[in-house]
């Protein structure tokens, strides 16, 4: 094993697969209540990092109007465009990467979640000889392989299966992903959610695609692999709204605004107009800073 | 992206290690995506199924339960590796044709078989893991039953180790930590209630006269009466103990998760002075012949010992290949199939001298 594989595991993957383990225990050989409280677990954990990387793109799409008056002024000399974004961050106090940073130091966790909850369900027999190598053993700790395997039948999905669930309709089986179909849905309205509006058309479409592929994407993994990493998704995404809803004091936005479809993109000019339309419920408005909002609400 | 990309990558690791069965002569490996049929003396192939530039069919994916060998047929399991589902496939003997399927392409498919199979000459049999046990008629692939073991289909009763036949009953051990006895040509239940051990039986189970063992997860060895399905006596040992112990005369030797190999007496009492280390976990079952002991490790060592002490005479090295499928003895060669690794098969002397090779 080389050694950034053994450090991974010492680190993340062998505490997350005891962990999750002990949860099952402790909540009644419950496996969607542990993945449940896993994922809530260590989403507290990433708290600071995820609120960190919610604020940075908050001030980035404060600064997207400046942004935007600098690329019309400077589109032609890139280097002063630079020059010129790079003191605008400054002055903001905003680090342009300071978004990407604490996203890709999850992702290590992200992984190791997945093989802990896969490795846990022990699907086929491989799986369960690397889980043996997992599971502490020493004095006082309970034996934990007592628990396998895992209890995995959930209503009416195998949590360790891929969701193969079909509805007899006119002789012919037509299959039901409902699992898959909430994965699509809270990754859609998570990502509609926390994706800032750009008022740059370019980054405008790319987004609007990325908000319709990845959903799909993470509806094919679900409906590939076992229902239990469905739940973890869902139970992710679900978070991920609430996270930032708390992070941006935003709940109106999180939880309705945004989830209407078909509405027009923000622009600076419907953005600096958003104060007169805010008791509106509508999208179009991007989530202005929290507290002048609070202020114009408690002015009516 | 990242993340998915990552996770879709993740699922593609094997599922399970080769299974191998020898017959008449001829040396059977089920090795993921080819079933051969090699002769174990030279190891000259045979045939192979799917045959090179052959279309499988129903029977197409990939393949680890240890076929069964029986009259004229060969059968073997086929898993598809995207959803886990599995066909039972019923090979010409000579050839490796393919003569039946079961259940047949338009109707699904069974659940998913890491269970070797097992025949009595006349009927093949099987446990599937999501709880099914089906007897066979090896000629035609036509069911002769099908009992689906009780409190399976809330994901418990997952059987994952051949089942062992001895007189009329059939026994399986499950992963809910359970044995349980069959009736052999009816498939209803036998004993009073299944056998209760502490932990997962997922390996091989080992049947000696009117005693059967089953290593459990519960790092015990139990040994079961046979016919009532009560606890003779249990051997605690230092980790998961998965295959059930090799009989050799008076002595059972077993080996488990934590590498260590014991030789017990009949009433699980050690015999060596102290047990055998391997160099990885033993999770298969050792192979005897005569007075030596071959142990295969998961860190890709096989180990020849003194039965009569448990000392050292020669290992061998077959990393990256991982020894997880226990060593067969056929035409007085000592074989082993690992998992990963540039080799599907290597055969040596009993006295570990390489005899050849099969590369993937």
């Amino acid at each position: 094993m080389n050694p950034i594989t053994l450090i991974t595991n010492l680190l993340f993957f062998q505490p997350l697969v005891n962990l999750l383990l002990v949860l099952y225990a402790l909540l009644g050989r419950n496996f969607v209540l542990a993945i449940v409280a896993l994922t809530v677990l260590i989403r507290l954990l990433l708290y600071p990092l995820m609120a960190q990387q919610q604020r940075a793109a908050r001030k980035m799409q404060e600064l997207q109007p400046r942004l935007q008056e600098l690329q019309k002024k400077y589109g032609k000399d890139r280097e002063k465009l630079a020059q010129e974004q790079m003191k605008l961050y400054k002055e903001a106090g905003v680090n342009p990467l300071g978004g990407c940073i604490p996203l890709l130091l999850q992702f290590p966790i992200l992984i190791a979640v997945y093989q802990a909850i896969i490795h846990v369900l022990a699907l086929n027999p491989i799986a369960v000889i690397d889980l043996a190598k997992l599971l502490y053993r020493f004095d006082g700790f309970p034996n934990l392989a007592t628990l396998l395997p895992i209890q995995s039948q959930f209503l009416l999905w195998d949590l360790g299966r891929p969701e193969r669930i079909f509805i007899p309709v006119g002789g012919i089986l037509i299959p039901l992903p409902l699992m898959t179909l909430l994965v699509i849905l809270t990754t859609w309205w998570s990502q509609k959610v926390m994706t800032p509006p750009s008022t740059d058309p370019q980054t405008r479409m790319t987004t609007q695609l990325m908000n319709l592929y990845m959903p799909l994407f993470f509806g094919w993994i679900s409906y590939n692999l076992a229902v239990g990493l469905s739940i973890y998704f869902i139970v992710t995404n679900l978070i991920s709204v609430v996270q930032f809803a708390l992070v941006t004091r935003d709940w109106r936005g999180a939880l309705a605004r945004r989830l209407a479809l078909g509405r027009a993109p923000v622009t600076p000019s419907s953005s600096s107009s958003s104060s007169s339309s805010s008791s509106s419920s509508g999208p179009a408005t991007p989530a202005p800073p929290a507290r002048p909002r609070r202020k114009a609400r408690s002015a009516k | 992206m990242l993340t998915g990309v990552v996770l879709a990558a993740c699922s593609g690791a094997p599922p399970n290690w080769p299974g191998m069965q020898v017959g008449d002569q001829t040396l059977y490996v089920a090795d993921l995506d080819h079933v051969l049929a090699v002769d174990p003396q030279s190891g000259q192939e045979r045939w192979r199924f799917p045959p090179k530039n052959g279309n499988a069919g129903a029977c197409g994916g990939v393949y680890h339960a240890a076929p069964a060998v029986v009259a004229e047929r060969v059968v073997i399991a086929a898993e598809n590796p995207g959803t886990g589902e599995s066909r039972l496939c019923g090979l010409d003997r000579e050839s490796g044709a393919l003569q039946w399927v079961y259940p047949p392409a338009e109707q699904p498919p069974l659940g998913p078989i890491f269970a070797g199979l097992i025949s009595d000459g006349t009927q093949v049999f099987v446990g599937t893991g999501d709880g099914w046990v089906i007897a066979l008629d090896p000629e035609t692939g036509q069911p002769r039953w099908r009992t689906r073991l009780p409190e399976a289909g809330r994901g418990a009763a997952r059987i994952w180790s051949a089942p062992v036949l001895s007189g009329t009953l059939l026994v399986v051990g499950t992963m809910d930590h359970r044995l349980l006895a069959l009736d052999r040509e009816s498939g209803a239940l036998r004993w009073p209630a299944p056998f209760q051990a502490g932990g997962a039986i997922a390996g091989a189970l080992t049947l000696d006269g009117e005693i059967l063992y089953a290593g459990a997860f519960d790092d015990h060895l139990y040994a079961v009466d046979l016919q009532s399905g009560q606890e003779r006596w249990r051997f605690r040992a230092s980790h998961w103990v998965w295959d059930g112990p090799a009989v050799a005369g008076d002595r059972l030797i077993v080996g488990d998760m934590s590498g260590k190999v014991w030789a017990l007496d009949r009433q699980g009492r050690p015999l060596w002075a102290q047990p055998f280390q391997a160099n990885g976990p033993v999770r298969a079952r050792p192979l005897v012949v005569e007075d030596r002991v071959y142990v295969a490790d998961e860190a890709g060592w096989l180990h020849m010992l003194n039965l009569a002490d448990g000392t050292k005479v020669k290992s061998v090295n077959l990393a990256p290949g991982r020894l997880l499928t226990s060593p067969v003895a056929a035409a007085d060669r000592i074989v082993v199939a690992p998992t990963g690794g540039p080799f599907r098969v290597v055969a040596f002397h009993p006295d570990l001298r390489e005899a050849w090779k099969l590369a993937r």
